[in-house]
C-alpha cells in the first residue's frame, strides 16, 4: 500500500512490516516490525543497525525489490513499484551488480540509454563521472578487471548518471581507500547541499556521523531511535575547548578560571592528534603531485560539473568557504590538495601550513557553533578566549 | 520498445563477450563438419549429399536447440545471481521489457548460430563435391539448385479405411460386433494396406493427385516411383497414363524399370489442368505382383522456386522454433535455479523430440474398433504429455531441405505454427508474470 504523498517528504512509511515466509507459507523471519520512517526532501539520512537489523530489507522495500507484508510506504510520492519514479532514483547496491564484461564507458552508455539520455549527454556525463570517481584513465577497461574499490567507484558513477533526486547508497564507502571514502563523503555533502535526498547505510559510524543529518537506528527489525545526528550525539554534560598551544602558566591560569565553575579534577588538557584520514590524504596528495604512476584508481577530480548546483561552483573560493563551514573542513582540504596537483608542487612546509590553517579554522568554527547552541558554557569560553588572546606565544 | 532494443543489444554483446556465442558457433560448426564427413552412403553424389546433409543438419540442429536453451537459462540465472537484474529494476524499466529484451538478444544469438549451421553445411557440401566428376557435380547442381514441391497421392488414412471396411463387414453380417478385437482389426488393416499397395499381374491401378492451383515453375513435373517385386532383377515394362477430369485425351509415357530402385518419368506441365487435379494410371506388363509402398511408392515433384529461397524459409521457421526455446530457457531460468532450470527445459525438449514415438504408442493403444477404457485413458495421458511439449517440437523440414524439396508453408502454417506460437506466447507470459510478481530477492538463488 502507498503512503499518501507529502510535499516535503521523499520517503514516508508507516508501520512497515516484512515477514519472510517458508515454503509452506508459515512465518519464518520477521525482518521488520511496525517501522515508521520519514525522510525529508534534501536530507542526508543514515540507516544504522547491526547485521540482521533490517537495514537492507528496508532499502529493498524502498527500491521495490521486496514487497511489505504490512504498513504503507511511498517513495517520492509514489509506490516503490512505480516504474516512472525510478528515473528520479539512483542506487548503489552493496554488491555492485555491474556487467563484468563491459568497459566502464560501455556500462555508463548502457545505463544512460535506458535512462533516455541523448548520446551527447551520455558522453559528457560519462566523462565527468569517470573523472569524478577517479576512473578517467580506466574508461576502456572491463569492469571485471577492476579492484573491489574501483568497482564501488564505478557503481557510484552509474548511480549518479541520472542526477537523481533520491540517491540510495548501500554501504557507499565499503571497500574504498581513504581517498575514495573522503571523496564519496564530500560528494554526499555536495549533493545534500543541492537539495538531493540521500539515504545510506553503513557500518562505518564515523562516515555516517560525518555526512548524515538524520539517522534511523534499527535493531531486530524494530526502530530503536531516530532524529537529527547532532541532537542524538550531543553530550550536554561536557564542553570541549580547542586552541593553539600556550605555555603551562597560561594553561594553569585557564584551569583556575574554570575551577570556579567545575571541580578542578574534572578539567583535562591534552594536545589534539591529527586524524589518520587526513594524514593519509596528505600522503596520497603528495604522491599525486609528484606524478607517481598507478594502475589503480586515481584521486577524483571533485564533483562532476552536472551534479553541482547552478549557483554553486566547486572551484569558487566562496563556495568552498561556505561548504567547509557548514559540513566540515575536509572539502576545503581536498580542494586545496587538488589545486596543489595542478598549480604548484607542495612542499612539506606548505602541507604543514595547510593543516595548521585548517586546524585554526576548525577551532574558530567549533567555538562559534557552541556559542550558538548553549549559553551557559559559552560565556565561560568567551571569557577564556578573551584572556588567552593576550597570552599567545 | 527502445528499452527492449537496448537490453537486447546489451544481451547480445554480453553473450559474445563472455564467450557463449563463440562457443555455440564453434561447437555447431565442428559438429556439422564431423557428422557430415563421418556419414556414408552409396557413393552417388546426389544421394550422398542428401544423406550427409540430412544427418548432420538434424544432429547439429538438435544440439543447437539444446545449447540455446542452456545459454538462455545460464544468461538469466547468472544475471539474477549476480544481481544485475536487480540493478536494472532500479531504472525506469518494466520487468516485461527486461524479459523481452533478453529474449530478443538471445534470439539474435540463436539466429547467428543457425546461420553458422547453414553455412557450415554448404561449405561441407562444396568441399565434399570436389572429389566427384564434373557431370556428377552438374547433376547435383540441377537437383539441389531448385526446390521441388512433393505431392503424394490423395487417399484416406489406412485407419479410416479399415474402420469403414469393418463397418461394412458388420453391416453385411460378415463380421459380428463382438468378434472385432485387436487381431481382427490388424488383419483387416493389413488387407486394406495390401490392396492399396498391390498391383496384380498385367493389372491397372490409378492414383489421384492434386498439385493445387499454384502454377509450377518449369515445363514438366517429375513422377518418381519405386516398386517391389518378387524377382529383384526382373525388368518391368509398361506405361503411365496421365488423365484429368473432364479432359478427353490422355498423355502416355512408357517405361522400363527395375524393382527396388527409384525411377523418374517426366510429365509435360501442359497435361496438368489449371485445377492441378489429375490421375495417373499404371498399365504394367508384369508377371508377378508389384508393390508400391504407401509412403515412398509414388510421388510427383514440380519445380517450386530456388533452393536459396527454400533455405531462407527453413531459416525463418527454425528461428521461430529457436525463439520459443529461448523463451522456455529464460522462463525456466527465472523460475528455478540454474541446474533445475536447465534440466527441466532440456528434458521437455528431449520429450518433444520423442513425441513421434509416443504418438505411435498412443495410436497403437487406440487402434481397433472398440477400445478399452484403460487404453483410452492411457492414450489420453500420452496425448496430454505430447500437447505439453507440442510447441517445442522442431519443424519437420530437415529431411525436405536436405533432399531439395520445398517446405510446405501452408501445411506448416496450419499444423505447426499455431501450436508453437501459442506455446511460445504462453511460456513467455509465464516467465514475465514470475519476473513481475515475484519479489526479486526471493527468486531462487
Amino acid at each position: 500500500m502507498t503512503e499518501p504523498a507529502h510535499a516535503d517528504t521523499a520517503i514516508r512509511g508507516h508501520a512497515i512490516s516484512k515477514v519472510f515466509k517458508d515454503f509452506w507459507g508459515r512465518d519464518k523471519i520477521a525482518a521488520l516490525t511496525d517501522v515508521d520512517i520519514e525522510i525529508r526532501n534534501g536530507s542526508v539520512f543514515g540507516l544504522l543497525g547491526p547485521n540482521g537489523a533490517g537495514k537492507s530489507t528496508l532499502l529493498k522495500l524502498i527500491l521495490g525489490h521486496l514487497y511489505p507484508t504490512g504498513g504503507r510506504l511511498s517513495v517520492l510520492g509514489e509506490s516503490p513499484r512505480n516504474v516512472a519514479v525510478k528515473s528520479r532514483i539512483g542506487y548503489l547496491p552493496e554488491r555492485t551488480g555491474l556487467y563484468k564484461n563491459l568497459t566502464a564507458l560501455e556500462t555508463l552508455t548502457f545505463f544512460g540509454s535506458i535512462l533516455g539520455l541523448s548520446s551527447e549527454q551520455i558522453r559528457l556525463r560519462s566523462t565527468q563521472l569517470l573523472e569524478m570517481v577517479g576512473l578517467k584513465t580506466a574508461g576502456k577497461r572491463l569492469v571485471g578487471e577492476f579492484s573491489h574499490g574501483m568497482t564501488r567507484r564505478m557503481g557510484l558513477a552509474q548511480a549518479l548518471l541520472n542526477d537523481p533526486d533520491l540517491l540510495i547508497l548501500d554501504e557507499p564507502t565499503a571497500g574504498l581507500d581513504p581517498v575514495g571514502c573522503r571523496e564519496v563523503k564530500d560528494l554526499i555533502i555536495t549533493l545534500g547541499k543541492r537539495g538531493k535526498t540521500i539515504v545510506l547505510t553503513s557500518h562505518l559510524l564515523a562516515d555516517v556521523e560525518d555526512v548524515c543529518d538524520e539517522i534511523l537506528l534499527l535493531y531486530g527489525g524494530r526502530r530503536q531511535s531516530t532524529g537529527s545526528v547532532k541532537e542524538l550525539l550531543k553530550n550536554r554534560n561536557m564542553t570541549q575547548l580547542e586552541f593553539p598551544n600556550v605555555n603551562d602558566l597560561t594553561l594553569d591560569k585557564a584551569k583556575k578560571i574554570l575551577a570556579g565553575d567545575v571541580p578542578y579534577e574534572q578539567i583535562t588538557a591534552s594536545s589534539p592528534t591529527e586524524s589518520l584520514e587526513s594524514y593519509f590524504l596528505k600522503a596520497v596528495a603528495q604522491s599525486n603531485a609528484e606524478h607517481k604512476e598507478t594502475a589503480g584508481a586515481q584521486m577524483g577530480s571533485g564533483v562532476a560539473e552536472y551534479l553541482r548546483d547552478a549557483d554553486y561552483t566547486y572551484d569558487s573560493p566562496g563556495a568552498i568557504e561556505n561548504g567547509a563551514k557548514e559540513k566540515g573542513v575536509n572539502t576545503r582540504h581536498l580542494d586545496a590538495l587538488a589545486k596543489s596537483r595542478t598549480e604548484t608542487e607542495p612542499t612539506a612546509e606548505d602541507a604543514k601550513r595547510e593543516i595548521d590553517s585548517r586546524h585554526l579554522a576548525s577551532l574558530a568554527e567549533s567555538t562559534d557553533d557552541t556559542s550558538r547552541e548553549d549559553n551557559t558554557p559559552r560565556q565561560v569560553n568567551q571569557q577564556l578566549l578573551d584572556e588567552l588572546s593576550d597570552d599567545r606565544p | 520498445m527502445r528499452n527492449i532494443l537496448t537490453i537486447a543489444r546489451m544481451t547480445f554483446l554480453l553473450t559474445s563477450r563472455n564467450g557463449a556465442l563463440y562457443s555455440v558457433i564453434l561447437i555447431i560448426a565442428a559438429a556439422t563438419g564431423c557428422i557430415f564427413f563421418v556419414a556414408a552412403g552409396d557413393n552417388n553424389l546426389v544421394n550422398e549429399l542428401t544423406l550427409r546433409i540430412q544427418y548432420s543438419y538434424a544432429v547439429a540442429y538438435s544440439l543447437l536447440t539444446l545449447m540455446v536453451i542452456a545459454v538462455s537459462c545460464l544468461t538469466v540465472r547468472s544475471q539474477l545471481d549476480g544481481k544485475q537484474i536487480h540493478l536494472l529494476t532500479t531504472y525506469p524499466l518494466t520487468r516485461r521489457s527486461i524479459f523481452l529484451g533478453k529474449w530478443l538478444g538471445l534470439t539474435c544469438v540463436a539466429a547467428l548460430a543457425e546461420i553458422t549451421l547453414l553455412l557450415a553445411l554448404a561449405t561441407c557440401a562444396m568441399i565434399y563435391a570436389k572429389s566427384f566428376a564434373d557431370e556428377d557435380i552438374q547433376l547435383a547442381k540441377s537437383v539441389f539448385g531448385i526446390a521441388r514441391r512433393e505431392v503424394a497421392p490423395a487417399m484416406p488414412s489406412v485407419e479410416s479405411l479399415t474402420r469403414n471396411r469393418i463397418r461394412q463387414m458388420i453391416e453385411t453380417g460378415e463380421l459380428s460386433t463382438d468378434a472385432v478385437g485387436k487381431d481382427t482389426w490388424n488383419a483387416v488393416a493389413n488387407a486394406v494396406r495390401r490392396e492399396h499397395q498391390l498391383v496384380g499381374p498385367n493389372a491397372e491401378k490409378t492414383w489421384t493427385f492434386d498439385l493445387g492451383t499454384t502454377r509450377s515453375n518449369g515445363d514438366t513435373v517429375a513422377l518418381r516411383y519405386r516398386f517391389y517385386a518378387e524377382k529383384r532383377r526382373q525388368i518391368v515394362r509398361g506405361a503411365w497414363k496421365v488423365a484429368a477430369p473432364g479432359k478427353v485425351e490422355s498423355h502416355e509415357v512408357t517405361f522400363a524399370a527395375y524393382p527396388y530402385e527409384f525411377n523418374t518419368v517426366r510429365i509435360p506441365l501442359s497435361q496438368i489442368p489449371a485445377s492441378g487435379k489429375f490421375t495417373l494410371t499404371l498399365q504394367a506388363q508384369n508377371e508377378s505382383d508389384l508393390i508400391f509402398g504407401l509412403n515412398t511408392g509414388l510421388r510427383v515433384y514440380c519445380d517450386d522456386g530456388s533452393a536459396v529461397a527454400n533455405v531462407a524459409k527453413a531459416f525463418i521457421i527454425q528461428l521461430i522454433h529457436l525463439s520459443v526455446a529461448v523463451a522456455l530457457g529464460i522462463t525456466a531460468g527465472v523460475a528455478f535455479t540454474f541446474s533445475v532450470a536447465s534440466f527441466f527445459s532440456i528434458v521437455l525438449y528431449l520429450v518433444s523430440l520423442m513425441s513421434g514415438y509416443f504418438a505411435d504408442v498412443a495410436a497403437e493403444l487406440t487402434e481397433g474398433y472398440r477400445i478399452a477404457l484403460t487404453d483410452q485413458l492411457f492414450a489420453l495421458a500420452i496425448h496430454s504429455g505430447i500437447w505439453f511439449v507440442k510447441g517445442l517440437q522442431p519443424p519437420e523440414i530437415i529431411a525436405r531441405v536436405s533432399a531439395g524439396i520445398s517446405i510446405p508453408m501452408g501445411e506448416l502454417g496450419v499444423a505447426w505454427l499455431p501450436a508453437i506460437v501459442v506455446y511460445g506466447a504462453l511460456t513467455a507470459l509465464i516467465g514475465i508474470t514470475i519476473l513481475r510478481c515475484k519479489e526479486l530477492e526471493k527468486l531462487p538463488g
